[in-house]
Order: C-alpha cells, then structure tokens, then sequence
C-alpha cells in the first residue's frame, strides 16, 4: 500500500549512469525504485477511472518513456530523478484523465482504491479515507494533480511548477484553492 | 513537512489513509519486456527508405574507408582526438579505452593500428583500456604504459595541486607538490621516466616526481587510507593461501564429508556449527560474465545445448542484477565517483567493499548472518535487512547468489535438474567460499 509518504529515496548515480547507457539491469533497479511512487501517482490522480489495469498500463507508459528520455536526463541539472519520473508520469495520467471518461461510480471508490487492503482499518478511517477519495475526485483536476504532487509525494512549489510546466503562484493559488475546498467538503470530520 | 500538518482535518496522518494499491509483484518484469519488444518493434518498423538511405550511406562509408586503407597501407585509419574539460566527463579514445576525465583535465590522443598514445597534460583522469594494442598515457613527468587494465593518472601542478579528497591523494599524504599519481585498479602499467621504470600491479599506486625513477607509494598506515586496507586485505589472502597450500591452514570442518550439501544446502547442524564459528560457507555463481553452466557439466547431467544456453542467459540477468547491487553498495559505502565505479569489475568491487568496511565490521555481519542461516536469531525484513551496513548486504548478495542461480536453472529445467547441476561433486557452482576467519579479526 502506497500512503502519504513522499518519494525519499533516489537512485545512485552510477546505476543511473548504466540505466542511461542502456543496461537493463540498471533500467529494472530504476524501475523497482520508483514503481510505487508513480502507481500512486497515478491511482490518485485518475481517482474515481482508476483500475488495476488501466493503472499498469500508465504506469507501463511512463516508463517507457522514461527509457527512452534518460539518455537526455541531467543528474546535475535541477530536478531529482525522483521528480523527473513523476513529471512523466504526471503527463501520461493527466492525457488519460482529460479523455477518458469514469469507469467506477464514486461510490466504488473505497472498493477500487482507498481500501484495497482495509479490512483491518477501523471504520472511521475508512469512512474518512472514502470521503477524502471522494473530495478530491470532485476537485478541478488541475488542483487536484498539485495537491497529490504536493501532499503525496513532497515535491516543493518549484518542483511542482515545472513538472506541470505553469508558473510559481500559479502553483501556490491551485494548492491554497484545494486545500480550501477538501476542507470544506471535510469539514464534517474536524475534531 | 508540508502546510497541510497544521491542519487537523489534512494532516499527512490523515492524508495517509487514504492508500492506494503498490505496483503489483511482477510489473518490472513486464516494464522491460514492453521495452524489449518496444525496441524491436521500432528497429522493424523503420522506414523502407530510411534503410535504404542507411545503406546507401553505409555503402559510401566502406568504400571510403577502403580507399584510405588502400591509399594508405594501413588496416584502420588514425583517429586523432582532443579534449580539455570543464567539468567531468566521459571520452571514447577511439575503441580502445573509454576514460572518465575530471574538469580541468586536458587530453590528446592519437590511435592508429590499435596502437593509441594519449597526452594527459593536466588534471586527473581513469582510464579503463581495451587489450589489443599498446596503449601510452604520456605526461609531463613520464609515460604510464598498459596493455588492458583500469587505472587512473593525476597529473599536479603548483597551480593545481592534488585534491586530498581523492584515493590517490589520500594515498599519498600531502609531501608531494606536484607530480603525477597512478593508482591502478585492475591489470598492471609501467612508469618510465628518463631516470627509471616501475611496474605497478592492482591495489598499488605509484608516483612520477621530477628527476626520479617512479616510487610506489602506500597509504600511510596510521590513517584510514583506503589502499592500507586494500594492502592489508591481499596480504590477508596471500597469507591464507599460503596456508592452505601449505596444509597448515584451518582444518576442513569435521563434518563436511558428511554433510554432501555443505557449500550448498547445508544442514541445520552444519549451518549451527558454522554459527558458533561465525563462519558462512556459501558456493558462489562467479559475477564476471561467465556462464552459469559450462558445456562439460551439461554433458554429464544431460543438458541440451538449447538448454544451457537459456538457463545462461537467465543467469545473466540474476548476475547483472547482483553487479548492479554491489555497485551500489560500494557507492554508498565510499562516495566514489559513480563514473569510477561503473568501469570496476565486479571482483573489484568486492575486495573494494570489503577492504573499505574494514574487518571488525566484516566480523560482525558474519557473525550476526551466520546465526540468523542458523536460526539462532530471527531473518531481518527486507526493511531491517537495508539499514544493516553495507558488507552486511554485500554478504546477503553473495551467500543467496547461489540459490538465485539455481532457481535461474529451474526455470529452464526444473527443480529436480537444477539441483541436480548444482550438487554436481557436492561443490556447489562454480566457486566455493570459506569465510571462516573465526570469532575474532585477525590483524596481518
């Protein structure tokens, strides 16, 4: 299960270097390594047209295109690689959200994502956990893509604005706008 | 932390429970096969014309190059090349040596029959150099001469004087101003200058100063040099083979004829005895590319060649996972140029993380994973397993690499046949390793 960890963990530079040069094995470390990370990614920001295998077949996308940038990926340029996978991912999900139409009610939700492996959650965790599914569902997809990237998965504002290609303050007024509307549409479980 | 831990209602706990499935077991696989089949998809699905355009342009290339070759008398053609960094970087010198160059590092080069001579005037550079052909680094101070090896060439100055923070420099202390510094990492070199000559084996490092015949250097053995470990190290392998060829060194364990499965499958009280020795046995692959199962132990279990072929190759794939490990420990373990570490074998890479972790942190894995083989302590997660230190893990990589191999074979052949490859002679693969240096270090 993936949760709101974000991503820490980066891949060394000389298996990256390999992975860059074409050697598969260093292609699969890569691949294990941030597997999850944008499997997550992905469930979140297609929400309530997320299925298993739509899921893999966009994550399957992304690292295939993955492979084929890394040669032009610049361990010293300014983005992690971390950030850089997740840019592509991003792209690939976003493509798919914006032409695809639902595939689950929001009712199935919870059954579909949020508690893939819930049965020893309590049942107040699943009914926040079904409603937070459901509250983001209903942001603007824009909003929502900042909130996950920021929340999610710790990328800060300028990791943000150039994974989604827009400006600063554009990043920072989507995610102030999301964080108040999850807010409201939460409200009920304020302590 | 983000913005959102201030908040009670999104707090990153909160956040948190709303999980989403990981990827499932498998997808790696899937990954690169997609890309495997994406990849020959696209060689086959090239244009017609751009194949005919390639051809064309081939066509041109060889009858131009059989022109210089039969305008010259020549077998290849020169290539001549030039290069000053500004930051690090890596050059082909033709097809014979692939050198990774810091910046500052100023190179020229000539190839001509195999034969290549590179003028490296300043800065520091590795070279990993193909056999076939003399191969010349000519310095300022004198020339380091190599048939096929991996070492590194430091060239100082006043105005650039060495980087304390590297091997060489480590190595050899602040005395020297200026010179040139090779450490070699695999093979051997020569150093010559008009006033002498000196061969340099592995692990060694030697030292080109004005007016003098090249000097071998060691780590000052009072610091914590990485080449004093490494020195200590083989001296502790040339002094344990001395002793076994001597017959004088430890016994075989009492119940090793007893136990046929010894190096590969050994019993609860062998693997109890070897606990109480801190001892690992293990059999292992071999991670330099040869193949799992040669011809003659195919012949003898009735493998077909069909057959050896493809549990080689699925070897091939557990082996460079396994390389690709150890690189990676050994670039956590020491902050090694990545660049470095991706042309060292992987032998080097072994004696590197086991020299650099240093014997009482070796003893205490060994210790620690032999009574874990035992049963006497509980298996680590795999979470647990990647906060143990790094020759802990290396020793995991190499005690399983056996099994992974077998499962490779079974994959081909079956479990039964598998097994059957590997217990052939009660070794185990292709090499059998005692790590039985006992309870306490010994210092050499």
């Amino acid at each position: 299960m993936a949760s709101a960890q974000p991503t820490e963990r980066e891949l060394d530079d000389v298996t990256l270097l390999r992975a860059q040069q074409g050697h598969a094995a260093a292609f699969r470390v890569l691949v294990e390594l941030h597997q999850d990370a944008v499997f997550a990614l992905i469930w979140r920001i297609l929400g309530s047209r997320a299925q298993a295998a739509v899921v893999e077949d966009l994550a399957q996308t992304t690292f295939l295109g993955v492979y084929r940038a890394l040669p032009r990926f610049r361990r010293e340029g300014s983005a992690r690689l971390s950030t850089w996978i997740l840019a592509i991912a991003v792209r690939t999900a976003l493509k798919e959200r914006r032409g695809a139409r639902p595939m689950v009610s929001l009712d199935e939700v919870d059954d579909t994502a949020s508690s893939a492996a819930s049965a020893d959650r309590s049942v107040a965790d699943r009914d926040f956990a079904a409603a937070l599914a459901r509250a983001l569902d209903q942001l603007p997809l824009s909003f929502r893509t900042v909130f996950v990237l920021r929340e999610y998965h710790g990328l800060d504002y300028g990791e943000i604005a150039t994974a989604l290609e827009v400006d600063l303050g554009t990043v920072k007024s989507r995610l102030s706008r999301a964080r108040g509307e999850l807010r409201e549409q939460l409200k009920e479980f304020a302590p | 932390m983000t913005m959102s831990d201030d908040d009670p209602v999104l707090a990153r706990d909160q956040l948190a429970r709303y999980q989403v499935p990981s990827a499932p077991s498998g997808f790696s696989d899937r990954v690169m096969a997609a890309i495997a089949s994406d990849t020959g998809d696209r060689r086959s699905a090239r244009p017609r014309r751009a194949i005919i355009a390639a051809a064309s342009v081939f066509a041109i290339a060889a009858a131009a190059v059989l022109f210089v070759v039969l305008r010259s008398g020549t077998s290849v053609p020169a290539v001549d090349g030039a290069r000053q960094t500004e930051a690090r970087e890596t050059i082909e010198v033709a097809d014979r040596a692939v050198v990774v160059a810091s910046g500052g590092t100023r190179l020229q080069w000539h190839v001509a029959n195999h034969d290549a001579v590179v003028d490296q005037t300043s800065g520091s550079a590795f070279y990993r150099v193909e056999r076939g052909g003399r191969f010349d680094v000519r310095t300022p101070l004198g020339v380091v001469s190599v048939t096929g090896t991996c070492f590194s060439v430091e060239v100082m100055s006043m105005k650039n004087p060495f980087d304390p923070k590297t091997l060489r420099g480590a190595a050899v202390g602040a005395a020297i101003a200026t010179g040139v510094i090779v450490a070699v990492y695999e093979g051997n070199v020569s150093l010559a200058n008009p006033a002498g000559r000196l061969k340099l084996g592995a692990g060694e490092t030697g030292v080109i100063d004005h007016a003098a015949p090249p000097v071998a250097r060691t780590a000052d053995t009072s610091g914590s040099g990485a080449l004093a470990a490494a020195n200590a190290r083989i001296a502790s392998l040339e002094a344990e083979n001395t002793k076994l060829r001597a017959g004088s060194g430890s016994a075989a364990p009492a119940d090793e004829p007893s136990d046929p499965a010894y190096y590969y499958a050994p019993s609860a009280d062998s693997l109890r005895e070897m606990a109480q020795d801190c001892e690992i046995v293990y059999d292992l692959p071999g991670l330099n590319g040869n193949d799992l199962v040669d011809r003659d132990r195919a012949a003898e279990i009735g493998i077909s060649d069909a057959e050896r072929a493809a549990i080689n190759r699925a070897y091939a794939t557990v082996s460079d996972r396994a390389v690709e490990q150890l690189r990676h420990l050994y670039v956590e373990l020491t902050g090694t140029d990545p660049d470095v570490a991706a042309a060292l074998s992987a032998n080097a890479l072994e004696e590197e993380i086991r020299s650099k972790s240093g014997e009482e942190a070796e003893l205490e894995a060994r210790t620690r994973f032999a009574r874990e083989r035992a049963g006497l302590e509980p298996m680590p997660t795999p979470a647990e397993l990647a906060r143990r230190p790094p020759i802990e893990r290396y020793l995991q990589i190499v005690v399983n690499l056996g099994n992974e191999a077998e499962t490779a074979a079974a994959s081909v052949v079956g479990a039964t046949r598998a097994r059957e490859l590997r217990a052939h002679d009660n070794a185990g693969w292709h090499s059998s390793v005692n790590q039985r240096s006992g309870c306490t270090v010994r210092h050499y």
